[in-house]
């Protein structure tokens, strides 16, 4: 496989595992703050603003894995090999 | 991802090795700090404690929310001192970041999806908080906030490069966090406006409806973002006034 194959597959995994964490962050987040607004209705608009201060934090690691992905597809990217004729072949044409 | 590319408009000459060039993201910024004064000095013009009109009363409404959110964080007279530098810093970083929803492409972009931008700014909370701690606490006692008294030897020696390495990547986060939102919502969209580029006519609105949903997703994302910085340096302020 080449490299540019390799990058991009590392690029799709970062991206996945981080979204895996970020889901299961985000979602016991808002089944605990939900929760929490329904045990004390005064409280929910509290409760709103710090579930998306907590919602953005954690956004904010899967948005570092996506970056890492794009720097990967980025870096993967080869040039396309020129076609160079060696030195030698030309200094032996008499 | 190509018609956002840094042009430069006034090539100088480095001065010790940095480049001073004048680039469409400098005029940005300027355009940013501009309307960030211009506003925040018509919302003042009156001198009435009550606002009146639409404009005053919703800058001071805003106001208040992220004074509500500073001193409930810095309590005290303390707090009230620290108030202006935090309001600049959330509407700079707003506007800044709202800059970016308007769709001129090779001439404005959102200044914050650079990392130079954002690691300026996280450098002066940074610095900020540095000052505060070895103006209250001298750099003794700064130095003496990462180790907690009464632990044994083996316990101290990996804890105390773990609380400078954590207390160090602070700024870094705060950099990279703002950078990364930005960055990665105008690549969400170029994404989605490609997918829309290259279907076909019978499923074009699909990719198009979530370039909206995006954009406005985007325009979420750039309060949340602002207030998130701006709450963090309050944070990071407060952490430097306590005394351990």
């Amino acid at each position: 496989m080449t490299s540019e194959a390799w990058a991009w597959l590392g690029a799709g995994i970062a991206v996945g595992l981080a979204a895996l964490g970020t889901g299961i962050g985000i979602g016991i987040l808002g089944g605990k703050s939900v929760e929490a607004a329904a045990r004390q209705p005064e409280a929910s608009a509290t409760v709103q603003r710090l579930m998306i201060l907590a919602i953005a934090f954690i956004e904010a690691l899967c948005l570092y894995a996506l970056l890492i992905a794009i720097m990967l597809v980025g870096k993967g990217k080869e040039t396309p090999t020129a076609a160079v004729e060696p030195v030698q072949s030309q200094q032996m044409s008499p | 991802m190509y018609e956002l590319k840094r042009r430069v408009l006034l090539a100088l000459p480095p001065v010790l090795g940095v480049d001073f060039s004048i680039t469409n993201e400098t005029l940005l910024l300027w355009l940013a700090a501009l309307i960030t004064f211009v506003v925040l000095r018509l919302a003042c013009r009156r001198r009435n404690v009550v606002p009146q009109g639409a404009f005053e009363n919703v800058i001071e409404t805003v106001i208040e929310f992220i004074e509500r959110e500073i001193v409930r964080e810095n309590i005290g007279p303390a707090g009230r001192s620290w108030s202006s530098f935090i309001l600049t810093l959330f509407f700079f970083i707003l506007f800044c970041n709202l800059m970016g929803l308007i769709p001129l492409p090779s001439h404005v972009k959102a200044v914050t999806s650079n990392l130079s931008v954002t690691t300026g700014l996280a450098a002066i909370v940074f610095l900020v908080a540095i000052a505060i701690n070895i103006k209250l606490h001298g750099v003794l006692g700064f130095l003496r906030k990462f180790w907690t008294p009464g632990i044994p030897w083996w316990v101290a020696a990996p804890m105390v490069p773990l609380e400078l390495i954590s207390w160090l990547v602070r700024p870094i986060t705060l950099a990279i966090r703002l950078f990364v939102n930005m960055m990665v919502g105008h690549h969400l969209l170029f994404l989605f406006i490609g997918f829309e580029m290259v279907s076909a006519w019978y499923l074009k609105t699909i990719p198009f409806l979530g370039a909206v949903l995006m954009t406005g997703f985007e325009l979420f994302v750039c309060f949340i973002q602002a207030f998130v910085f701006t709450i963090l340096a309050a944070v990071y302020i407060r952490d430097a006034m306590e005394a351990h």
